[in-house]
């Protein structure tokens, strides 16, 4: 098609939109209320998986020595433990730091614990931090093997659980998300079917004087992604600002609670909601200009 | 050369079972003039629109110039609209654009260039005598105005064939005289006209080619007739 034809249907997109205002901005309206939805849950999901992921943080394995192990032994199975799969980091923890933190633990009480300086039950240990939470398990069950190690401890259960949690918050999360974009569709594709059928004589009357679908299509679709994306945005932006709103609130009133950064989830939510409006938009006026087409 | 439209035992039947044609034979010329006369129900628009594609024959053949109308692709249909101009009853015009805005309508959808369309839909404005009507809307303008806008609109692509469907049946007398005398014009001019009708008068009065239908089929085809219902 020539250019003049595309602008043609540019303008006519435009005009029409502005010819039928109402319909505009209640398609608008529609489109952003949905997405100011979608956008929220995002931006919920993120902060979730955040918590997941500072309290998954949080679980490591304790790996007890033996107490014949000496310093060459020592070294060796730190060297054995830079080479398993799936740690992250590991520090020593001697006799003596063991009974120094158990002295802290105890506080003002650190007389009851007199005397046992000289004989120190204590065994030394490693602390180790995995990569993936799921791969507790299986690091637990390699550094046991290790020659030197007499026991190895971890909250199976507590971990169990958390990862537990952490899958069907997202899991959940993920469903949410595409539950609400099927019904925005079908609530776009409602609208726009109204802004086709007011239209349907004017369709009809392009067709019969030898318009192709798509010089039919084009304007229309044009016009559902414009509507879509001006929705898009809107919602956005009004998350993006309530957001930051939230995070400044608790983050000064609540601040152990690790929320994600408006910075870090502010672009990626206007990117989602500006994408979905386009795809909305568009899949909406296709669907529901089908109909009309066939004359 | 064959005849520019041929009808091969056409039949139709709608999906209510109600037959609105019954294997109709007929041939048209290149350059004639043909009216299709017959009461309401008896089949006129369905012949027409078979003609443009908006209804296809339940059987038989539809044939236009070299296109099969009866097994056209949907792709196909927009270019053999093109060649063919439709008028209504109704007229059918955007109510919400100029005159000028509705016949360059139908130059627009072919993907005519803007120097074309400046040039061709004045011109067409012109013959039809509504030019100084151009920046008007429809509903400023009488109806046999509007008949003349939309017979602008048909005539706007040069299309080979025209088809009219009751074309005066919302206008008074004297109008529909003004918009037969238009229709002869163009047929002079070399297009093919075909125009349904209950306009008994007009049709006794120019003499032409008279198809009568009555309920489906085909009932007279006279070279120099008069009206028959």
């Amino acid at each position: 098609m020539r250019s003049s034809t595309w602008a043609y249907m540019a303008g006519e997109a435009l005009a029409s939109l502005r010819r039928n205002r109402f319909m505009t901005i209640a398609s608008i309206t529609t489109v952003m209320l949905c997405l100011l939805v979608l956008g929220a849950v995002y931006t919920f999901t993120c902060n979730v998986a955040k918590l997941a992921e500072v309290a998954e943080a949080q679980v490591e394995i304790r790996a007890y020595l033996s107490p014949k192990v000496d310093e060459k032994a020592l070294r060796a199975i730190q060297e054995q433990l830079k080479q398993i799969p799936g740690i992250q980091s590991f520090e020593y923890i001697s006799k003596e730091k063991a009974l120094e933190r158990m002295k802290q633990q105890f506080g003002d009480k650190e007389g009851l614990l007199d005397g046992i300086d000289k004989i120190n039950p204590l065994p030394a240990s490693f602390e180790i931090k995995v990569a993936e939470p799921s791969m507790l398990s299986g690091v637990a069950e390699t550094v046991k093997a290790l020659s030197g190690i007499d026991e190895v401890d971890y909250q199976k259960e507590l971990v169990d659980k958390l990862l537990l949690v952490t899958r069907t918050m997202r899991f959940g999360s993920v469903l949410v998300v595409v539950g609400l974009g099927v019904v925005t569709i079908f609530l776009i594709a409602n609208t726009i079917r109204l802004t086709v059928y007011a239209r349907r004589k004017e369709i009809a009357i392009m067709k019969l004087v030898g318009a192709t679908d798509s010089l039919v299509r084009i304007p229309l679709v044009l016009e559902g992604v414009l509507l879509g994306v001006v929705g898009g945005i809107a919602a956005g932006l009004i998350n993006n600002v309530v957001y930051a709103y939230v995070f400044k609130t608790v983050s000064s009133s609540m601040p152990f609670i690790p929320l994600v950064l408006p910075q870090a989830v502010n672009g990626k939510v206007l990117a989602i909601t500006a994408g979905a409006g386009i795809v909305i938009g568009m899949v909406g006026s296709v669907v529901s200009m089908r109909r009309f087409l066939r004359i | 050369m064959g005849p520019l439209i041929r009808f091969v035992d056409v039949t139709k039947v709608y999906e209510n079972n109600c037959t609105a044609l019954r294997g109709i034979n007929l041939s048209i010329e290149k350059g004639e003039f043909v009216f299709i006369t017959g009461a309401s129900g008896a089949g006129k628009s369905t012949l027409l629109k078979m003609i443009y594609g908006e209804e296809f024959p339940t059987s038989g053949r539809v044939i236009v110039d070299s296109w099969d109308v009866s097994k056209i692709p949907r792709k196909k249909l927009p270019y053999l609209r093109r060649s063919i101009g439709v008028v209504f009853q109704d007229f059918k015009l955007l109510p919400d654009r100029t005159v000028f805005e509705n016949v360059a309508f139908a130059l627009r959808v072919t993907d005519a260039s803007r120097l074309a369309i400046r040039r061709r839909v004045p011109a067409v404005l012109e013959l039809c005598g509504i030019k100084d009507k151009s920046n008007c809307r429809p509903d400023e303008l009488s109806g046999g105005e509007q008949q003349r806008v939309s017979l602008a609109r048909a005539l706007v692509n040069n299309p080979i064939l025209l088809v009219a469907d009751e074309p005066t049946g919302n206008l008074d007398p004297d109008t529909a005289r003004g918009i037969f005398a238009l229709l002869e014009d163009v047929n002079d001019m070399g297009t093919t006209v075909i125009v349904a009708t209950h306009a008994q008068a007009m049709v006794d009065h120019m003499r032409k080619r008279v198809v009568t239908l009555r309920d489906g089929i085909l009932q007279g085809d006279e070279a120099r007739g008069i009206y028959r219902a």
